[in-house]
């Protein structure tokens, strides 16, 4: 545009030198002189016809040096030599503003076709730039250095159901609940405090539409630096359906591990029994111990309290076996807990206690009392370690009763991983493929499932840790599982 | 040896059923001694008197089934009364066949063990007896001499006079003489009281000649 106003002024300054000049007869047919014209067809009329030819040669050779000749076409255009002897200079002048006027003319063409392929490719890039935007899977929100959102693109306007001109300025809180203010994953946080890239879980917050409905989001923050301050790009994700998925799975392992467990507790149920009638064994006893003192007559009163104690003491013994029954059938729940490894070993090893006397097997734990807590849910990694132990006492029917022993025991490596490892004398892992043991359906038991170990490692991956088993030097096998600490997760 | 007192014991590998059979037990009177394992209890030596073993099935190490084979295989005198949490039948009957006094299942009530207790005990008193008259009738057999002692194994198998002494290849009156030796030296008046005092020692008689 620039180039066409020069243009437009250059041809006016064209115009106007020539307007300023005499006209030339000859190139400004418009205010050429009728009898000018006329002079001059005469003299080519005259030319023609042979009279006047030498007086032009004649006429030439007088007036003209031999550097100012004329070309024999401004001859035959001018005629005899008057007009261009007289008027020589501003003809040349005319000239020279001629060639430089087309001069200018082209350059300023060659500017404007190099100013329009220049704004072609920048509309191009434009263009390719709000393709890219718009078509990107993801929400895409440009925020400034103030929280306000300068750019939405489509996906954005229909994750949130919000129009963009609604958007545009408003502050980033729109668009997420208010709980997330805080959140470092925030734009206005991550505005106050730019860190390294946020990876993982940490990334998952809740996005909340305009009707107010929440729903899960993966959200990237990167800073751009610009002419116009630090923007910062949010590239959001509907991870609803993965949530979904998750769900879905978890509540699929969730189910399998309880009807794993609920085979197990009926394996036990014999031992369970057993289990909680020692405790209601002593109850009775000591109770009627208590009334044949008391119908005696002058019963003992510390004797009769001692009787009543441990009555007590084993109506609560009987509560607890009963309480871990029960949540061993609980259905699917049983949420994430901060856990003492060691506790849930002890426990096991109560609850399994009269089965390993069923099965003339002795079981010992070796605990290291410094680990680190961890995450779990205790009745799913209770589970884990009841399986691995009726496993180990399964692996050991052919060993002699001497030798039948499980030793559970827990560790702690310098990562602040936490390690439970099973140790059994039994005949050890098949040969030719050791981890079958863990594929579903797998079973060298007569009547087994093939479904525990299966569900155990999953329940370990489930808790972000893994499971494996190998054979133990001196007969039998090592079946452990490590589980990240608490501390691990915090950093 | 017969003024010894009754004494029961108890094996049961759980702590809370061990004290509490105690204090029920001595609520009726007796003394009581407790044992975790069945090894603790072999390694006690044999109670002089009437006894009774309260004993759990189920025991680390030895079970109470294993222990009772032994104890019977010993000749000990102290009867068993079986406790357990959960006993089936083909269980107690094993049990029962091998000489128990009875088979209980946890929780039991006070009277089943009781009872039971008393009529361990009562066996073992009379197990002890036995014993003791054995053990007479056994130092009344040692008094006599080989020969005595022939006579008398050929008279309890039903021989006259006559034919002992042509087995012997003695006279009628050196017959007559061991007979009526033998007769006073184990305190008895007839044959027939004869023949019952060697079958309670077990002495068998002697098989006539070809």
């Amino acid at each position: 545009m620039v180039s066409g106003v020069l243009l437009v002024v250059g041809g006016c300054f064209a115009f106007d030198s020539l307007g300023s000049q005499k006209p030339i007869p000859a190139l400004c047919g418009e205010r050429r002189d009728p009898p000018a014209v006329n002079a001059v067809d005469e003299n080519i009329g005259d030319a023609a016809s042979g009279s006047h030819s030498f007086r032009i040669e004649s006429f030439s050779k007088q007036l003209d040096p031999p550097e100012w000749r004329t070309p024999p076409v401004a001859e035959a255009w001018l005629g005899p030599l008057g007009p261009w002897k007289s008027r020589r200079l501003v003809i040349l002048a005319i000239f020279g503003a001629i060639v430089g006027e087309a001069i200018l003319i082209s350059v300023l063409f060659v500017e404007r076709f190099s100013r329009q392929k220049a704004e072609k490719s920048l509309r191009q890039s434009q263009d390719r730039f709000r393709l890219l935007v718009e078509s990107s899977p993801n929400g895409i929100v440009l925020i400034d250095g103030s929280h306000r959102i300068v750019l939405v693109n489509e996906c954005a306007e229909k994750l949130f159901g919000y129009s963009r001109k609604e958007l545009i300025g408003q502050a980033f809180d729109v668009l997420v609940p208010d709980r997330f203010r805080e959140h470092p994953v925030h734009p206005a946080q991550f505005l106050a405090a730019p860190m390294a890239p946020l990876t993982g879980g940490h990334r998952e917050i809740f996005g909340c539409r305009k009707d107010g409905s929440e729903f899960p989001i993966e959200i990237g923050v990167s800073p751009i630096r610009t002419s116009e301050g630090l923007l910062v790009l949010t590239t959001i994700i509907d991870i609803s359906a993965r949530k979904r998925a998750e769900a879905e799975a978890r509540q699929y392992r969730d189910e399998l591990a309880h009807i794993s467990r609920a085979e197990t507790l009926g394996e036990m149920a014999a031992s369970l029994a057993h289990e909680l009638n020692q405790p209601l064994t002593g109850i009775m006893n000591n109770a009627n111990a208590g009334r044949r003192f008391m119908a005696k007559g002058g019963a003992d009163m510390r004797k009769l309290d001692s009787l009543f104690e441990a009555v007590v003491a084993d109506a609560r013994r009987a509560g607890e076996i009963i309480r871990g029954i029960r949540d061993m059938v609980k259905k699917g729940e049983g949420s994430l807990r901060t856990v003492n490894l060691n506790n849930i070993i002890t426990e096991t090893a109560r609850i399994i206690h009269s089965d390993a006397l069923e099965r003339h097997c002795v079981i010992s734990t070796e605990l290291d009392p410094k680990i680190p807590l961890v995450t779990a849910n205790p009745i799913q990694v209770q589970q884990v370690l009841l399986n691995i132990i009726i496993n180990a006492f399964d692996a050991m029917r052919e060993t002699p009763v001497t030798k039948r022993r499980v030793i559970v025991r827990s560790e702690h490596d310098a990562d602040g991983q936490v390690q439970v490892r099973v140790r059994d004398f039994g005949s050890g892992l098949p040969a030719e493929n050791p981890s079958r043991i863990f594929e579903q359906f797998y079973s060298t038991k007569r009547d087994g499932l093939g479904m525990g170990l299966a569900i155990a490692r999953s329940i370990i991956a489930a808790h972000g840790g893994e499971m494996q088993a190998e054979n133990a030097e001196g007969g039998g096998t090592y079946v452990s599982f490590l589980l990240p600490s608490v501390r691990e997760e915090l950093v | 040896m017969k003024m010894q007192v009754p004494m029961v014991f108890v094996v049961d590998d759980d702590r809370s059923v061990r004290t509490s059979l105690t204090n029920l037990l001595e609520s009726d009177g007796y003394t009581v001694e407790c044992f975790v394992t069945a090894a603790d209890y072999q390694t006690r030596r044999m109670h002089p008197g009437p006894a009774c073993l309260v004993l759990d099935v189920r025991l680390p190490g030895l079970d109470g089934l294993a222990l009772h084979r032994q104890l019977v295989e010993r000749g000990r005198m102290e009867q068993i009364v079986f406790i357990t949490g959960y006993g089936d039948i083909p269980m107690g009957v094993h049990a029962m066949k091998s000489g128990a006094i009875d088979f209980l299942t946890k929780p039991f009530s006070d009277e089943a063990l009781l009872e039971a207790v008393a009529r361990a005990l009562a066996r073992s008193a009379q197990n002890w007896r036995i014993h003791d008259e054995v053990m007479q009738i056994r130092s009344r057999i040692a008094a006599l001499t080989p020969r005595e002692y022939e006579v008398f194994r050929l008279v309890i198998a039903g021989l006259l006079n006559k034919q002992i002494a042509f087995e012997l290849g003695a006279a009628l009156r050196t017959v007559k003489t061991h007979r009526g030796r033998v007769m006073h030296k184990l305190e008895v008046e007839s044959v027939a009281e004869l023949v019952r005092l060697a079958q309670t020692v077990g002495v068998t008689p002697a098989r006539s000649g070809p």
